[in-house]
């Protein structure tokens, strides 16, 4: 029986005749943080964004291959695509706010997707923000506009965007590089908790990082210029063995 | 090679700069030379006819009776029409545009558009002539019109004038509505439809307000196609300001007026042609107005959308 909660096969992403991404077969267990390392321009973004379909939405790219979601295929007619982005959402690298109140961000996605009754929304607004540790430095200003605040606080923020529609999958490209050291150590200890009830994916370049919050790792190198999955397991393992071609380049430039 | 190439890079910026502010200042010099020349011209006018320049029904220059409310209903009224007909259009085709169109589709689109845009007025107006006058003329025959000439006639004209520009300035609006926003309202599982009424509609909303107002200026100033088909009927203003009848009546516009030989006849009359330049202060006041409101609701949307 397979316990993955994603499974890609032969997953590859090009952009008319250039390859940006070989064929990557890749298990995901449901448990933990799974993190995907590699160096800049390897096509981890792109790889994450094909986990919720994403990636279809940039137009001139095109994606072959099938990810199964518990042994569902995702890329196949009938999958209600709008209901998979709700339950694997995504978190990017710069803090996507929309420009209103923070007590509307979080509601965003509930609001639009789901028939929640109006007077429910304060209630689950919190517990999103609580869930995000956001909730005591926003409590008394929630109708104020959500750019106001600080950009470390505008992703956790996000977070709970994405918490209050209670995903199963979050997807994080890189949540902490555009973050203060202080920010950066608030979504790390967040992404140990939430670990307990989502499956997290976490895309970073920093391998303090994928030590700390990493339990599997997958790394995606460039081999004549196009993304390839070339490794995946621990850390410790990756780092124990020396054959995988640009590991060790990119773990001394990091 | 001139002289500037050789000077210096920082004098070289100067010299732009001193010169974008030479020029930025001769045209706001010659602008404001002009209105006051107008003011100046139209003092006669004022002198003669006070506020019942604006608020009087009648103008019959023979008997020195100077009254432009009829024409300002006219202009508004013609201008509300076109509004009310291209807005909906041209802001459902700019959204369609960027929200639901590839790549190759909107080019196309936009070359259209920038066709349409290019096309001489004149050109508009005799094709509102061939085409809009009998069409109106006939559809409009149960209310017992007596031609095809009406104010109705002229704002379905100027609708189709301005649909290329508020679709390219609706365009501009949602364009500058961050692609990052759609994405993110997007992985949250909102669908194409709802993101792009909750995120790009909102987030572009004063922008679109903008570009009805830009357009409605556009609307007021136009002359010749107008000119050609509202009739120039003198003096119809309607007695209740909500019925339909006078819209399938000949009126007068500020610029279908101010563009027929009247205008030759005036000059050289002072009180005469002071009116006439009344008229024109009048249009250039509601022009401007809608210009202003509508460029400070671009620059506001603007920074809305600065992340
Ligand atoms: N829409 C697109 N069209 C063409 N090429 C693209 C497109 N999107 C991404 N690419 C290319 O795909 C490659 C991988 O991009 P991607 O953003 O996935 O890399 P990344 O590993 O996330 O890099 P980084 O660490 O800098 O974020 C890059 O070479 C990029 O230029
Ligand atoms: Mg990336």
């Amino acid at each position: 029986m397979d316990k993955s909660v994603l499974r890609t096969e032969n997953l590859s992403v090009s952009a008319g005749k250039k390859s940006i991404l070989n064929p990557v077969s890749l298990k995901i267990p449901g448990d933990g943080v799974f993190g995907i390392i590699g160096p800049s321009g390897a096509g981890k973004s792109t790889f994450l964004k094909t986990l919720n379909r994403l990636c279809e939405l940039t137009p001139g790219l095109q994606i072959n291959g099938q990810v199964f979601h518990r042994g569902v295929p995702l890329y196949h007619h009938g999958v209600d695509v709008d209901a998979l982005r709700k339950r694997v959402s995504m978190i990017f690298q710069q803090p996507v706010v929309f420009p209103t109140s923070i007590f509307a961000n979080v509601i965003f996605g509930v609001r639009h997707t789901e028939t929640i009754p109006k007077k429910d929304w304060p209630d689950l607004a919190e517990r999103a923000l609580r869930q995000a540790a956001l909730w005591e430095e926003v409590k008394d200003r929630l109708k104020k506009p959500g750019k106001e605040l600080s950009i470390g606080q505008q992703q956790r923020l996000c977070l709970a965007r994405s918490l209050a529609t209670d995903p199963e999958i979050i997807l994080m490209d890189e949540p902490t590089s555009a973050l203060d050291p202080g920010s950066t150590e608030a979504i790390e200890s967040l992404i140990h908790q939430l670990k307990k009830q989502q499956s997290i994916i976490l895309v970073t370049h920093n391998m303090r990082q994928a030590d700390k919050v990493c339990d599997l790792v997958a790394f995606i190198g460039l081999q004549d210029g196009t993304g390839t999955l070339l490794a995946s397991g621990s850390l410790d393992e990756l780092r124990s063995r020396n054959n995988i071609p640009g590991f060790e380049d990119y773990l001394c430039c990091e | 090679m001139g002289k500037a190439a050789k000077l210096p890079k920082h004098n070289r910026f100067c010299a732009i700069k001193a010169a974008s502010w030479f020029f930025t200042s001769l045209a706001f010099v010659a602008v404001t030379a002009g209105l006051i020349l107008l003011l100046v011209e139209s003092i006669p006018v004022w002198r003669h006819s006070g506020l019942e320049f604006i608020t009087g029904r009648n103008w019959f220059y023979r008997a020195r009776e100077f009254g432009a409310l009829p024409m300002i209903y006219g202009s508004l009224q013609v201008a509300v029409i076109a509004i009310l007909i291209a807005a909906p259009i041209a802001v459902g085709a700019a959204i369609f545009g960027t929200e639901f169109l590839s790549g190759r589709l909107r080019i196309g689109l936009k070359i259209v558009i920038e066709l349409l845009a290019g096309i001489p007025s004149v050109i508009y107006g005799l094709l509102g002539i061939l085409l809009l006058r009998n069409w109106v003329y006939d559809s409009m025959e149960s209310l017992d019109i007596l031609s095809g000439d009406t104010l109705l006639t002229a704002g379905i004209l100027l609708a189709v004038m301005i649909l290329p520009t508020i679709m390219t300035l609706a365009d501009d609006a949602l364009q500058s509505v961050p692609r990052a926003q759609r994405m993110a309202a997007r992985s949250l599982g909102l669908t194409a439809t709802e993101t792009a009424i909750n995120i790009s509609l909102r987030g572009a909303f004063p922008g679109l307000i903008a570009a009805v107002l830009l357009a409605m200026g556009r609307a007021l100033g136009e002359t010749i196609a107008v000119f050609l088909v509202v009739g120039r009927q003198d003096n119809q203003l309607p007695e209740s300001l909500f019925s339909f009848q006078p819209l399938v009546e000949s009126g007068q516009t500020l610029t279908s007026k101010l563009g027929g030989s009247e205008t030759n006849i005036a000059y050289g009359e002072p009180l005469h042609w002071g009116a006439m330049l009344g008229l024109g202060i009048l249009l250039m006041i509601m022009v401007t107005a809608l210009t202003f409101a509508g460029l400070g609701l671009q620059n506001l949307a603007r920074r809305k959308n600065e992340t």
